[in-house]
């Protein structure tokens, strides 16, 4: 039951994209396809997960003056454990993810989980926190990816969807469609929340 | 103090356990790594060259790599950075077959626009290249095709295919090697280098009669056993033929196309296309004279050299159109001076003529000039050379106000009496004549010219710093 | 030639939000006011600059150690230390200057243009001056981004928007269409 309720957190209520608006420049830049975004999201997905485990493990350990340090030490580790698990195993997804991949170590949805969450709960319970959150972000750019792709390619995950002699818009695979997509996703889940609870009207209003 | 020290420690123990775990990591992923980059390299490369397999060619300025089929070199691949239209440059992939005959382009990675310059990374593009080679013209828009609206795109692709050809022309001495002509070298000994398989082989060639006569290994540091088949019989194989273009001894590739090389470096200097930039400073002061074909007439010029700077250029015959021709001539003559080399801009209007000037102070520089011993700088001169005795000859001498005097033989090993005679007679008449122009004398002529060619070093070694007088 | 190439290419081809999208965190957040923008554009050029300098002096003992799978850890903690640094030299110093940028500080660590920066410099194989001029063209660029962008939400602020799109969605389509606009260098 309450696997289910942090996952809801994680994927819906506490999206890290839709929601706390954490995590900006790889939605934005790696988005170009779906698979990008899943690996982006899982690569992610992956670091939160062992930072979260390993803070939680230590956190009585850690003084909490430099905590900080701590934390971007533990979180670069993973960052590039993963990094180099992936240039030897799945060089192409490397590849596309390129500079963005060493920059998780700078998404603030890692630090901030591990201060608002790992630092105070339990291995356990961190652990789930990760995997919700990173699963929360992962579908955000997959979502974010697949639009993109179909329209801007007019493909699928590799697929294509129409025959060569249909021109896409192509504005969509480039970076202005990817502010595009964001925006009008965000909007529409706005405006779908807002009719559903005006309560959380206020909370979206403050944290836009 | 003890929260302090607890920071530290376990700060410290953090990153060092975070290293350690990166340490192995990347002890087992390295190998991977590399051997998967290294996969893709090769990967790339053998779609621009069908060849078995690739070998890396050290010690060049971009990276080239020797592709081989059965241990014969089939062909290079070149990878070259062209600026393009971004700022991160073109990574390209030229693969060439023996002759540096383009066989096929590939862009490695480009950050060229998408939809516009992103296209020179297309196949289609990029085959236009492929059979070009040394001999070909690669002009956009003529030769090769430019996309308009990504000229700068094409042009770093075109011209890194361009370079790409002349690299490996160049590597492969295939630019230089169209027409050494052995039968049209002077007669005399020369040395080259070139690099083999362990490093520098030095060979002494031998050219008598108009022919290559004797070719000798001076140095080189092979493998004993590989390189003795190459060693043993190419040096034979090139006399023979009396061509450098022979085909490589098989199983001794690399010593051949080091051999081949360095007879290639020897000989470098007269081959066709091979243009020696004339350095002036390696020129003796005096008067050169040479001549080039004009607009309607040859064009005679008188070039004054001293201290490795172009002092005068007189225009000492030439009937080109006056009145065209003469203001042109000043100009260039100026230029030249100006700049102390040939590379000035014509003048448009009279290109011909400014043409022909040029030609013909390239044609005098070239030359062999008459010394004039009046353009020496002031000061004290020592040189020696080898005379009768194949011992040095030291001569002395000092230049004041532009006239020669106190030409002393200070040491020599040559026959006494009979040398010294000789020494006391020339020292004397080129002060009188102020001219090495002087006659030998007879029955001591090698050691005459021994204080001759003594003479001629010193000036070429200048004066001397600390000049008394 | 190189060197303005690689300045205006920061700047306009390659702008480090349109383009190479790094560090919108504080391009969204930050946004809001034109003068707060100008401040963390300032803020960020001198970290960037001063980052790419000390990153890409480290970078020759990495490469000397053969341990380049150090590079994010170490990069990251030397912003961080710097980003420190800066505070309190500039609190010591010039304490208006760290009235100034004093607030933006803390949030530069975790802004990934400097990293990315850090980074793109050892990428591209840039020397040491061509690093430090592809900071300054990218400090440039993220400033102008960001000024321009603050400019226009100033004025939103006053626009009647569909409720929904209110906030960060009509900042991300504001900054949509800039982008379209700075794809017109590249094209």
């Amino acid at each position: 039951m309450s696997i289910f309720k942090e996952l809801k957190r994680g994927i819906i209520l506490e999206n890290p994209t839709f929601r706390l608006v954490l995590g900006m420049c790889p939605t934005l830049a790696v988005t170009t396809l779906a698979i990008n975004g899943i690996g982006m999201g899982l690569a992610t997905t992956a670091v939160l997960i062992g930072s979260n485990v390993a803070i939680a493990a230590l956190k009585n350990l850690i003084p909490s003056q430099v905590r900080i340090p701590c934390y971007i030490v533990i979180i670069s580790t993973f960052v590039t454990i993963i990094s180099m698990l992936m240039e030897a195993y799945v060089y192409p997804l490397y590849e596309a993810l390129g500079i963005f991949l060493p920059l998780i170590v700078v998404n603030c949805i890692i630090l901030g989980r591990a201060e608002a969450y790992a630092s105070k709960h339990s291995v356990g319970m961190s652990a789930l926190d990760g995997l919700a959150i990173g699963l929360g972000f992962t579908l955000s750019l997959t979502t974010i990816g697949s639009i993109r792709e179909i329209l801007g390619a007019g493909s699928i995950f590799g697929y294509a969807l129409v025959g060569e002699n249909v021109t896409m818009a192509t504005i969509f695979s480039l970076p202005p469609g990817a502010f595009f997509t964001l925006g009008t996703l965000m909007a529409i889940i706005n405006a779908v929340t807002r009719k559903k609870s005006p309560r959380k009207k206020a909370v979206a209003k403050r944290e836009a | 103090m003890n929260t302090t020290v607890k920071m530290i420690v376990v700060l410290g123990l953090i990153s060092a356990i975070s290293a350690g775990l990166l340490a192995g990591v990347n002890m087992l992923t390295a190998d991977t790594i590399a051997a998967n980059s290294e996969k893709r390299l090769y990967d790339k490369l053998a779609q621009v060259l069908d060849a078995d397999e690739f070998e890396v060619q050290e010690g060049t300025e971009f990276p080239l790599w020797l592709g081989k089929t059965k241990g014969e070199v089939v062909g290079y691949v070149v990878r070259l950075t062209g600026q393009g239209y971004s700022s991160d440059g073109i990574d390209i992939l030229v693969g060439m077959d023996s002759q540096a005959t383009v066989n096929g382009v590939l862009i490695f990675s480009h950050s060229e626009t998408p939809g516009l310059g992103s296209k020179v990374a297309d196949q289609g593009y990029l085959a236009q290249f492929v059979g070009k080679g040394l001999d070909s013209a690669f002009v956009p828009g003529e030769d090769v095709d430019a996309i308009s609206g990504a000229t700068s795109s094409s042009m770093a692709v075109i011209g890194s295919v361009r370079k790409a050809v002349n690299l490996v022309g160049d590597f492969a001495g295939l630019s230089e090697s169209a027409g050494i002509d052995f039968s049209s070298v002077p007669d005399g000994v020369y040395t080259g280098k070139g690099r083999g398989f362990g490093g520098d082989i030095t060979v002494k060639l031998t050219f008598a009669g108009g022919k290559l006569t004797a070719l000798e290994i001076v140095s080189h540091s092979e493998s004993p056993n590989v390189s003795d088949p190459a060693i043993d019989k190419l040096p034979q194989l090139i006399i023979d033929q009396q061509t450098a273009e022979v085909d490589a001894v098989s199983g001794a590739t690399m010593t051949s196309e080091g051999i081949i090389a360095a007879v290639k470096d020897a000989l470098a200097e007269f081959g066709s296309g091979v243009e020696v930039p004339i350095d002036l400073n390696s020129l003796l002061p005096g008067k050169y004279t040479g001549t080039a074909r004009g607009f309607s007439s040859d064009i005679t010029v008188e070039v004054t050299v001293a201290a490795g700077e172009i002092l005068d250029i007189v225009i000492v015959s030439e009937d080109d159109t006056p009145e065209v021709s003469g203001p042109a001539f000043e100009a260039i003559v100026t230029a030249i001076k100006q700049e102390q080399s040939l590379d000035v801009d014509l003048v448009s209007g009279a290109t011909y003529s400014s043409q022909g000037l040029v030609a013909a102070v390239k044609d005098a520089l070239g030359s062999e000039g008459v010394l004039d011993l009046s353009l020496l700088p002031d000061g004290n001169y020592l040189g020696e050379a080898e005379g009768f005795s194949r011992d040095p000859i030291q001569v002395s001498f000092t230049i004041k106000g532009g006239s020669i005097g106190s030409v002393q033989v200070l040491s020599h090993n040559d026959t006494p009496g009979r040398a010294d005679e000789a020494f006391n007679q020339i020292g004397p008449s080129i002060e009188a004549r102020q001219s090495l122009d002087v006659d030998l004398v007879s029955g001591a002529t090698y050691s005459s010219q021994g204080m001759l060619e003594a003479i001629i070093n010193a000036i070429v070694a200048g004066p001397r710093s600390g000049t008394g007088q | 030639m190189g060197l303005v190439m690689i300045f205006f290419g920061a700047i306009f081809f390659n702008n480090f939000i349109f383009n190479r999208f790094l560090g919108i965190c504080p391009f969204l957040g930050v946004s809001k006011r034109l003068d707060t923008s100008v401040g963390m554009g300032i803020a960020v050029g001198f970290v960037m600059t001063l980052a790419s300098t000390l990153t890409w002096l480290l970078q020759k003992l990495l490469d000397l150690w053969h341990v380049e799978y150090m590079q994010t850890i170490v990069y990251i903690l030397v912003i961080a230390a710097l980003v420190q640094f800066v505070e309190m030299f500039l609190q010591k110093v010039s304490p208006t200057l760290h009235k100034a940028l004093g607030v933006y500080l803390p949030l530069i660590t975790t802004n990934c243009a400097i990293l990315g920066i850090a980074i793109l410099n050892i990428d591209l194989g840039y020397g040491l001056l061509e690093a430090v001029i592809h900071s300054l063209g990218a400090s440039v660029g993220f400033t102008l981004a960001m000024v321009i962008l603050a400019g226009i939400r100033e004025k939103l602020e006053l626009s009647d928007i569909p409720e929904a799109f209110t906030g960060i969605p009509i900042a991300l389509i504001t900054a949509g269409i800039l982008a379209m606009a700075f794809t017109g260098f590249v094209l």
